[in-house]
């Protein structure tokens, strides 16, 4: 973890939201990476604002200073900016996308052609119980990211969702993922 | 003595003449030494070509030698000396700190330690390949010579620094980093103007300009801000 904390984090000002633009990109873009590697590591997905704000990493307890609550909103809204973040639970909470979802789709995308599971029905279920996706990037990933990678490569047209009853789901169906099929055609 | 005009002119044009080619053979004789002497080199260099490259210390006795003689290894490729490989070297080393200074100015902002720089170009080398602070100073003179960058080396405090951002720094910005540097510490404007002795205004004026360029940061405090400067204070690598 001591990695993860550059030494600029070891310093007051770090904490305060800083007015010159250039200044506060630079600030956010060292949040930003914090924030993805602290909690990819604490294999977390979802924040609470007002429970997780006098906690690490948003809360020094060397300096004993910790980022405002209006800052720490703001950092949430740049992170959904690039599309790294999602406000769930009304505002109170936010789902933090720790991997990129568009290199994550491909690596498993990679992993499906590479362990020749093209044309085979799987199910969701069986990525997380069967042995054979331990190594697999699909290991330990909550629900909602693996269906957010399943979702984006439906839509690029590498797989078929259907739900429990066999059918498939078309866009903006929000009927639950069971069950994924390879699309032979795809590269 | 001279008993008439014309014998004095006389004796002025032979003695022109005297001069005009003891000059001339003085000229060829250091034009044909200036010759050897390249050759010389030159050969010197293709013989160490090795050594130059790869032995820090052999490398800078070696343009140091070039430099007391006004030959520069590292004008053109094409040179003599050229040859050697040395303008390679440095040109690979100032594209290498270019990216450095990239990606340490996201943390340091503009001004980055000379010594944090020569430990991040060293990191995987043995002793021998290592790269040394003159290296750095060699490779940063050649990135402006090319792009006239506003890469600049500075002395704050004994401490070398390279400013990687366009604007160059005041007297006064020069004067508040080298108050500041190595001291783990915010400064209010009011602490600024007592340990400086300068008028509220000079301080207001200079702290803004430092903020806008990026070497300062601001801390949120109850009665005043308090100001940080994390590039003379902060160290990159432990």
């Amino acid at each position: 973890k001591k990695e993860i904390f550059p030494d600029i984090y070891d310093l007051p000002p770090f904490f305060t939201l800083q007015k010159v633009e250039e200044t506060k990109n630079r600030q956010f873009e060292m949040w930003h990476e914090i924030m993805f590697k602290y909690f990819d590591l604490d294999n977390r997905f979802v924040i609470h604002i007002d429970k997780d704000l006098k906690k690490l990493p948003f809360f020094n307890p060397k300096l004993q200073i910790g980022l405002k609550k209006h800052v720490l909103v703001n950092l949430v809204e740049s992170l959904i900016d690039i599309k790294r973040a999602e406000w769930v639970n009304e505002g109170a909470s936010f789902i933090i996308f720790t991997r990129d979802i568009n290199s994550l789709a491909e690596k498993i995308w990679q992993w499906i052609k590479d362990h020749s599971l093209l044309n085979e029905f799987e199910t969701v279920e069986n990525t997380k119980l069967d042995f054979h996706y331990e190594k697999s990037p699909f290991f330990n990933l909550p629900d909602f990211l693996l269906e957010r990678v399943l979702l984006l490569l439906r839509d690029q047209g590498r797989v078929y969702l259907f739900d429990e009853d066999y059918n498939q789901l078309h866009h903006d169906d929000e009927r639950k993922i069971v069950l994924f099929k390879i699309d032979p055609k795809a590269e | 003595m001279f008993f008439d005009i014309e014998d004095e002119i006389a004796f002025e044009e032979e003695v022109d003449e005297l001069f005009t080619k003891t000059i001339e053979a003085k000229m060829e004789k250091m034009k044909q030494s200036k010759e050897q002497f390249k050759k010389n080199l030159r050969r010197f260099a293709d013989t160490h070509q090795r050594e130059i490259n790869e032995d820090p210390a052999f490398r800078h006795s070696f343009l140091k030698m070039c430099k007391n003689v006004g030959v520069d290894p590292l004008s053109s490729s094409k040179s003599l000396l050229g040859k050697v490989g040395l303008m390679q070297f440095y040109n690979n080393l100032a594209i290498q700190i270019i990216r450095d200074c990239k990606s340490l100015s996201v943390k340091q902002g503009g001004i980055i330690l000379l010594d944090d720089l020569r430990r991040l170009r060293n990191k995987d080398k043995s002793e021998k390949d290592s790269i040394t602070e003159e290296d750095i100073e060699t490779a940063i003179n050649k990135i402006d010579d090319y792009f006239h960058s506003g890469y600049e080396l500075l002395t704050i405090n004994n401490q070398r620094y390279l400013r990687s951002v366009p604007k160059a720094l005041s007297n006064d910005h020069s004067s508040i980093l080298a108050h500041v540097e190595g001291k783990k510490k915010g400064w209010s404007l009011s602490e600024l103007e007592k340990e400086l002795q300068w008028t509220p205004s000079r301080i207001e004026h200079t702290i803004n300009e430092l903020l806008q360029d990026g070497y300062a940061w601001i801390e949120e405090k109850e009665e005043e801000f308090n100001y940080w400067f994390p590039s003379v204070i902060l160290r990159t690598l432990h």
